[in-house]
Formats: structure tokens, sequence, C-alpha cells
């Protein structure tokens, strides 16, 4: 039980033997000289070495003095281990004088070697006298051993006692300001000022690299008599602008006011915001250095913020940072104390897609690069090598870096950059598979998405694949697309289209290739029943994005019909059909706008609703029209 | 990273280096390429007052900022690429009596130009105050392979300043073509920095064995 | 001024002085030491820095001057490039004024053949020795505990490396130093009070080089 409490005091540790007086926070503590001591002390007036029975003990004391000598782990552990180890020496010491006292068990006799001394010398009857001399002598002598060694065992069990006091009182039982403050320091750097009585700690995250120059420290006191309960002996004073709770808010918004993301942070790891009843010392300074970090991490924002020179710079308010991630999105880091925050607007449905820890995962280890690079914290291989030297720029001289790869290695980041890189890519990704999951339920073609696993925060990987359900070994097509921050790309066939910042634009394209591809499989279709298309006018090309409109005519050599077939903006596929005249190509000849299929001009088609025949599809419903035209045919 | 291909312009029809060094330029303007920052090439070379007159040759290069490069002369070795810092250590070792510097300082400054994935450096060479010549280092960055670099170069040199093969054989130096010849017999000979600054050195020393003009 | 132009002009003011503190300490106490400085030192990573370390010292015995040595070292753990760092480092100047010792300092990074390179320069052999432990950060100081061990015997290829190690003593070699640029008394002070900090352990003091 002495081991987990090792940690609680400090004391120099090879220094444990020579230790005659310690304090403890500042109570001056004289046991361990004066117990030890005296403990020796009393068991040099028993004089064990005269008594061979009593070598066991003198051995044992010579080991608990070479323990002393060479200095254990721990003040407390060592010394109470010494304790234990001599009470219990002494007590059986004890015990075997009581034995001897009674004279039932054991019988005392004087050193032999003395004893063969007297006896030579002297004659029967003085040696008669001599012994019994003698017992009378070494039975007073024992007495006085035994009143000696009850002594000693009484100041082992007294400081027994207040060691398991001390010791009892840290797991709780009993106030002890020491036990709490110590219990504190395994948790936090507490230091006591050296002439002030103050006991000291910092808050800030210094030590691990930060520079941010704001006054953290906290300090501890004893809590006041009446304010003292039965857990809590300690206060803890801290800065008042760390007092409060504050939230980090982020949001992103669209000009029209819709919300794309509202979430916050508290960095508090079960995100309970308005636990403000919790009292206790520990709560509270953990809770002022989330205070610190998130403000650490705003004023880090706001200098970030001035530096950006981006198209439209970001606007810094007294607490919020405003920046246009896209040309309509607008996001907001603000920064609220708790009392602020209107927990009622954060309802489940606004929170949308944020993950709270992950967020603040993400901050923390923004954070920390930022100290890393607070120091340029490299190893040092080998050791003699200059502090602060970034990596990279060590071996830039050696490997003959040039120009260009010099001036990255100086390009940093900022944390406020890195955060609107991946907002804007959040927010381009999340509106392109937006727009894809609306083309795929609105149509009735087949359209799968997959986003490849290899997607990483700022750029996104993925397949767009459609086919017609039933139909796919009729027609087939795949894209490939890839959004870079917020640059989108997608291939096809052999051609590589870029698109920038217009969502619209990748719709457009899409809307396009599915109009195409059902054109493209209404005609395949057509020509395995034996269709021929006379003229169509396929204009899949990217340039004409804004109209889009697929139309053919087809002809069978035994049927008298032409089927007219056309696909627009709304996807819908349209039939029509009019009769050949006999002697056709005419129509071809006289006028060139007779290849443009429509009811607007040239020669009149009858529309056809697909409706009226049964298919689960369009295609299916096509493919009976067609099938049922040359089955008409057949049976005239 | 980078081939290189440095070479001593021949002046000897203008009237002076820096008169040729404007027409050049103009050559270079014209055809397209792209100004983009000063260049500067130094040469300092230490001799040894320990032994028997030992040369060290320490080149610096504006392209490679954060390295010095170190050749002992009459050695067999490679250059010794270290940072910059180089220097400092070596006028420590001057002001400590072990070298002293005896030969003239040599420079080149001039302008860097780019030209699609080439990179061309073209300075006049001064020889303390005195105008020794013209220097050409023309670069192509994306190529590990020095045969395939080397050809584009000198297809470059002999479409944009009308240099013929045979002129560009002969100008090259015999570091360049000593590489090349390495390369030829065994496959995997990579390029590095140091070569370059191994053909300047040895245009440097040609161009101080020769008479001021 | 342009990223890479200012690195041009920041080296070539490069900080030429070290101030220096050393002292060592016996093997078996040498993790009360270590525990102290972990608790005592910026914790970045989290984990204590080790090192191993091989350095070679150059001489060069100039005719009518006192010699020069330069002293190469690598990290042996450094895989598969290590850094080669030749440092020239003047004695200390015993300043009364000054807590702790300063020495001109002068460092580069070079590449791996800088000791033919030294060899052909006129420099010769001294001595050379293997350094291994731990690196403690505190601020701009830098505090190493290092073992120093001797090559058993040289130029035999055929052993073990590690296996030729000789510790010179039983006792561990602890510096303290800060790369500077001038003479600074307030660098000076900030040293001696962080040794203050180590006291009873070990204490830390400016040893004249001339054993």
């Amino acid at each position: 039980m002495a081991e987990p409490l090792s940690t609680n005091v400090t004391i120099e540790p090879c220094l444990e033997p020579s230790v005659y007086e310690y304090s403890l926070d500042g109570e001056k503590v004289k046991s361990t000289q004066s117990m030890s001591d005296h403990f020796t002390k009393i068991l040099s007036r028993m004089e064990l070495n005269d008594l061979r029975s009593e070598d066991a003990v003198v051995e044992s004391s010579n080991e608990e003095e070479r323990r002393i000598a060479n200095g254990a782990k721990n003040t407390f552990g060592t010394f109470f281990e010494q304790m234990r180890q001599a009470n219990i020496e002494v007590c059986a010491l004890y015990d075997i004088l009581s034995l001897v006292m009674s004279r039932r068990y054991f019988n005392l006799s004087a050193n032999a070697a003395d004893m063969d001394e007297n006896l030579n010398t002297a004659n029967p009857r003085q040696r008669e006298l001599l012994t019994r001399q003698n017992q009378d002598i070494l039975r007073k002598s024992w007495v006085s051993k035994r009143t000696s060694a009850r002594q000693a065992a009484d100041v082992l069990l007294s400081s027994y006692e207040r060691f398991m006091k001390i010791i009892n009182t840290t797991s709780g039982n009993l106030e002890n300001f020491h036990a709490q403050l110590s219990n504190l320091r395994q948790r936090w750097k507490i230091r006591k000022q050296a002439n002030t009585n103050k006991y000291l700690g910092d808050l800030s995250f210094r030590s691990a690299g930060s520079f941010y120059p704001y006054k953290m420290q906290f300090e501890v006191t004893k809590a006041d008599s009446h304010k003292r309960t039965h857990t809590n002996s300690i206060d803890v004073i801290i800065p008042e602008e760390l007092q409060v709770r504050v939230i980090l808010k982020i949001e992103i918004e669209t000009k029209d006011g819709e919300v794309l993301l509202r979430t916050y942070s508290t960095m508090m790891a079960n995100d309970t915001i308005m636990n403000t009843n919790d009292n206790s010392y520990d709560s509270i300074l953990e809770n002022a250095q989330r205070t610190v970090f998130l403000k650490e991490l705003f004023s880090q924002l706001c200098r970030e913020a001035s530096d950006i020179t981006n198209i439209i710079q970001p606007a810094v308010m007294r607490n919020s940072i405003q920046c246009w991630i896209l040309s309509d999105v607008i996001m907001t880091i603000s920064l609220l104390r708790a009392s602020e925050f209107d927990a009622s607007t954060q309802n489940e449905q606004t929170l949308c897609g944020a993950n709270i820890g992950l967020l603040e995962y993400a901050l923390c280890a923004l954070l920390r690069q930022q100290f890393l690079r607070n120091f340029h914290y490299s190893q040092l291989k080998p050791s003699t090598l200059m502090l602060g030297v970034p990596a990279l720029r060590r071996i830039a001289g050696v490997n003959a870096f040039n120009y260009n790869q010099l001036k990255s290695i100086s390009e940093n980041k900022s944390i406020l950059q890195t955060i609107i890189d991946l907002s804007q890519h959040q927010v381009v990704r999340a509106r392109i598979l937006n727009v894809l999951d609306n083309l795929a339920t609105n149509c009735d073609i087949n359209m799968t998405v997959n986003v490849s696993a290899f997607s990483s925060t700022t750029s996104t990987f993925g397949r767009v694949h459609i086919i017609v359900p039933g139909y796919d070994l009729l027609c087939r097509w795949s894209y490939m697309f890839q959004i870079e921050e917020c640059q989108v790309k997608i291939q096809y066939k052999s051609h590589l289209i870029e698109f920038q910042h217009h969502i619209e634009e990748v719709q457009r394209f899409f809307i396009n290739q599915i109009a195409c591809f059902k054109f493209t499989t209404a005609c395949t279709l057509a020509k395995i029943f034996g269709w021929s298309i006379v003229g169509s006018t396929m204009a899949p090309t990217v340039g004409r994005l804004t109209e889009i409109q697929f139309s053919a005519q087809l002809d069978h050599s035994n049927i008298p019909t032409s089927v007219g077939i056309r696909i627009g903006d709304d996807l819908q596929l349209q039939v029509a059909v009019r009769k050949r005249r006999e002697q056709n190509d005419d129509t071809l000849m006289d006028d060139g706008s007779n290849e443009r299929i429509g009811p607007s001009k040239g020669i009149k088609y009858d529309p056809i609703n697909l409706d009226d025949y049964c298919g689960t599809s369009t295609l299916q419903k096509f493919e009976m029209f067609i099938s049922g035209l040359l089955h008409q045919e057949k049976q005239q | 990273m980078v081939v290189a291909v440095v070479i001593q312009l021949p002046t000897g029809s203008y009237k002076s280096p820096a008169e040729a060094a404007e027409f050049y330029l103009d050559k270079l303007e014209k055809g397209g390429a792209k100004k983009t920052r000063p260049y500067q090439v130094d040469l300092t070379s230490y001799t040894s007052l320990t032994q028997s007159s030992k040369v060290v040759h320490v080149l610096s290069h504006s392209e490679y900022p954060a390295s010095s490069f170190a050749f002992a002369e009459h050695s067999n070795n490679q250059m010794l690429v270290a940072d910059n810092t180089f220097v400092a250590l070596m006028n420590k070792l001057k002001t400590l009596r072990a070298f002293e510097i005896r030969l003239p300082k040599m420079e080149v400054r001039g302008t860097r130009f780019e030209y699609q994935d080439f990179i061309i450096n073209l300075g006049i060479v001064n020889q303390s105050q005195t105008t020794k010549g013209l220097i050409l280092e023309v670069a192509y960055v994306p190529m590990d392979e020095t045969r395939d670099g080397y050809c584009l170069i000198q297809e470059f040199l002999q479409s944009f300043l009308n240099m013929t093969k045979p002129m560009v054989q002969k100008a090259i130096t015999e570091q360049l073509s000593n590489w090349l010849r390495s390369l030829k017999d065994k496959k995997d000979v990579e390029y590095t920095p140091s070569i370059s600054l191994l053909q300047y050195l040895d245009i440097f020393l040609n161009m101080r064995k020769q008479p001021n003009e | 001024m342009e990223p890479a132009q200012i690195l041009i002009t920041q080296n070539r003011a490069f900080p030429s002085l070290e101030y220096v503190l050393q002292g060592s300490i016996q093997d078996d106490s040498v993790h009360l030491l270590k525990a102290r400085l972990q608790g005592l030192c910026d914790n970045i990573t989290g984990e204590v820095e080790q090192f191993d370390d091989h350095e070679i010292v150059y001489t060069l015995r100039i005719p009518g001057a006192s010699s020069v040595s330069l002293r190469v070292r690598y990290a042996i753990d450094d895989i598969p490039n290590p850094i080669y760092h030749l440092r020239y480092v003047a004695s200390a100047e015993l300043d009364k004024s000054q807590s702790v010792s300063v020495r001109q300092f002068h460092d580069c990074c070079v590449t791996k053949n800088i000791q033919i390179f030294l060899q052909d320069l006129g420099f010769a052999y001294d001595h050379e020795f293997f350094a291994k432990g731990d690196i403690f950060r505190k601020g701009r100081m830098k505090i190493t505990v290092a073992k120093i061990s001797t090559l058993a015997e040289r130029n035999r290829s055929d052993m073990n490396p590690m296996a030729m190690r000789r510790p010179f003593t039983n006792s561990c070699f602890v510096e303290m130093s800060l790369i500077g640029s001038m003479h600074d008394d307030k660098v000076g002070d900030e040293m001696k009070s962080f040794s203050e900090q180590l006291k009873p352990l070990i204490s830390l003091d400016k040893i004249d080089q001339k054993r």
C-alpha cells in the first residue's frame, strides 16, 4: 500500500539518508531524524552486541542501516517500510524478553567466554556466589533492556500510526490540505513560491510549445473553514478571465441562409456544456485549461486571418471570424461565453454532419502542429546539431536543394488556411454528391456512385456507373471523378474535364450524359430489332451544355412508319410516329430541317404515350412499343 | 533532378563581353524565355599553408542558396557538398593561419531565365574587376537521365542560340564529357548538382590561366 | 524579401558562440538525474530523445601556431543517410565575469566524403569516441547525458561495432549547451539558474578544457 503513494511528495531521492528535517509543504517535520535516531539510541543503550542470543536482531539492524545507506525509491515508501521492519523486530525482541522473564522456557546465561574466565579464576564458593551475582546482574540488565525495547516499540508504533493517518487521509477518509495538494500535484505542476508560502500552478501549454503570451497562473489555498467540506479542503484561485466557460462555435451557411453546418466545441471529452454545478477544484482547473486552449486557438486564428490574402480577406469581429469559403458560402467561427450561448438553437437537426469529438480532435491536432512548428521540433541526429532548425532545412545544404525546394520548406499553411481548405472541400464534396444523389433518385436508370476509400480530407475520388436495369449488357457507361480541394475533374472515355466552383456545370454535365446515355440505349435497342437510324442530332458535347436535346429518326425496312425519338432536359424519352411516304427520299432532299425532329416545324409526327405500354422502365416500354409495331406489321 | 550544361560562350565577334551578353540576352528574350531573378556563382580558392600549397576551391551558386561546394585540387575525390556556413569555417581556418587566399576570387553575375522546362543562366565572369568572358548554363529540369537531358539541351542550344552541333560539342567541359562517357559505360549514374559546379570550376580555372586582355 | 532570400541572409549571420556547462555523474545515479531532467525539461513529443553518435577528431598541425582540430560527428542510428556534422570548437574563454564557459563555434553539415576531404587537406586522424545517451531540451538549452566509450581496436571492420566499444569511465558525461550569437550575460544566468535546480545530484560547471 505504500507504493501508489510514492509520487505524492517530492523530496530529493538521493538525499534521503541525510534528511534530518523535511518540510511537508511548508510544515516542518522532524520525524525522520528524531525517530530513527531515537531508535538507534535506544538500541545502542540495549548493548545488544554483547549477547549472542540477539545476534539476529543486530544483523537485521545492520541490514537496515545498509538499506538506509543505499537510498531507495522514495521517502515515504522506504521510511514506512523501515518503520514496519523495525517495529516487527522490536516486537519480536520484546516477546523474547518477556518469555525469558517468565523463566519458563528460556534460561539466561551470561556470555560463555566470560563465565569460563570467571570460573577458572575463582574457588568453588566464590564461583557459586559469582554465578548468583551474575544472574542477578543479568536479570537487572534484562529488565532495563526490556523497558528500552518497549520504548522503542512505542516510538515505532506511534510513528506508524501517524503515517497511517496521513495515508488514510489521502484516500479520502479525513480532510487534509496537504494530502489533497499532493493529489493535485499528480495532475498539475504546482510550485511553492519561495518566500510567500503560496502554491502556484501554470495552466498554459508552454511546456508543449505554446508561445501564447498570457498569464495563466492559478493559486492553491486552504479552503476557508466554513466552506470546508468533507471531501474538499482545498481551494483554487484562477484568473478571472478563465473563470468563464467558453464555447467555440462554427457555422457554415450559404448566402440564402441555408445552414450547411453548425457545430460547437467546448473541448470537453463528454460534451456537457452546462455542467456548472460541479465545483470541485479538479473540474474548475480542467475547465480553465479548456478555456485557455480555446482562447489560444481563437487568438491564433485571428492573427492568421489578417495574414490571409484571399480574394476576400476574412473579417475579424469582436469575437468572431467570418470568411467566404465559396462564392456563396460563408463560414463563421465565433468564441462565445457560455452565457451567450443559446443551447435551445442547438437542436439535433442543425448539428448537421459534425462529429463533435472529431472536431475537437482535429482542433487539438492543428494547434499541436503549431506548437511543434514554434519549436521547429526535429530529432537531433547527431546530437551536436543546433536546436530549432527544421529537419528539411538541415539536409538542404548537403543535398543541394535548389531555390524552389528551399522556398517550399519555409512555406507553412496556417491553421485558419487549413480549416478553410478543409471546409471548402467538404462543402464542394457534399454538394457534388448531393447532385449525383438527386440525379440518381430522379432518373429511372440505375446510377451508382462509389466514393473511393483512398479519399482524404482535401481530395475525394470516386466513380459513377450508369446502366439501365435489365439492359446492363446493352450499354454501360462509367465516369471517374476527382475533387481536389474545390476543383472538380471528371474523366469519361478519354476526356478530362475540369470544373471550378460551379456545381451547376457538373449537374448540367451529368444531365447531359444521362440524356445521351438514354438516347444511345434506345437507339441500340432499336437497332437490335432491325431498325436503322436514318438521321440523328447528337450533340453530346460539353460545349453545348446549355441545350440538351438528342433526337433521331428510326426506320425499318418492313414497316412504312418512321419513329422519332427525342430526349430533352427533363430526361424523358419522347416517341412519335409518322407514316412514311412511299416515294420517300424527298423528305430528306427538300428540307434540311427535316432531320430536326420536333413538333414545331417540318413533318408532323404523332406523339405516342409510352405509358400506354406496359413495362417497368421507359426503355422496356419503348421496347414493347417498337416490337409492337413489328408485330402489327407482321400480322398485316 | 536536373541536368545542366555549362559552357563558355564565344565573344570574339563582339567588342566586349558585355556587348555579347546584351546580344544573347536579347536573343533569349525574343525567343520567349522569361526573366526571373539575378544569378550568381562565386569561386574562392584557399591555398594551404601547411601542405605544399594545396588548393581548396569553394564555390557557391545562387540556384542552391543553402549549399557550398568544396573541391580539393589534385585529388580524385568527389566534391564535398556542405551548408553555406562552410565558407565561415574556411575563413576561420584562414584566421588561424592554416590557409590563405592567394588566387584571385572569381564571380559570375547575370540573369536567370526560364523557358518551359529549361532554366537558362547567363552571366559575365569577373576576376577582381577584369571581365574574363561569358558563361551560359542550360539546365533541363524534369530529367534524371543525363543522356537524354543532354541531347535536349544540345537541341535547345542549336535552335535557340544558333550554335552548331560541333560548336556545342567543342564547348562542353571535360567534366561533362567524362560524365557522359561514364554514363555510356554503366547505365545508372545520377546527375548531381556538384557536376554542374565542377563544370563551372573547369571553366573558371581555364579563364584564370588566360592572360587579361 | 523572399523566403529563400531570408534563409540565405540568416545563414550568413550565423551565431558562432557556444555557452557550455559540463559535469559528470556516476552510472548508478544517472537514472535519478534523467528522471529529474525529464520533469524539468520541455516535453514536446512525450518521450525522451535518444542518440548514439560517433565522433572522429582530425587535427591539422600548423607550423608556428597552435594546431586546429575539426570534429566530424554522425549518428550511428541515422540510417540510411546520416548527416555528417563538421564542427570547429575553439578552446573556452575562461572569462571570470562569465558564469559559464563560452567558446567560439563553427559548424556545418557536410556530405559523407568529409573524412577523405579533411585528410586531403592535411588533417590527421587524432582520436575518436562514441557517445550514447539522452537529449533534453529546455527552451534554447540542450542538455545531453551521454556515456562516452572508445573503440577497443581501430581499423578492424570484421567485428561488430557495438562489441568493440569500451566505456571510458563508469560515469556519464553531462553537458548543457546553448548556441548564441554574442556575449550575453543573460544566457549564462539562465543556464546557471537551471543547473542550480540539478544541484544536489550534479554540479555543472565551467571546466577548463586544457586537460
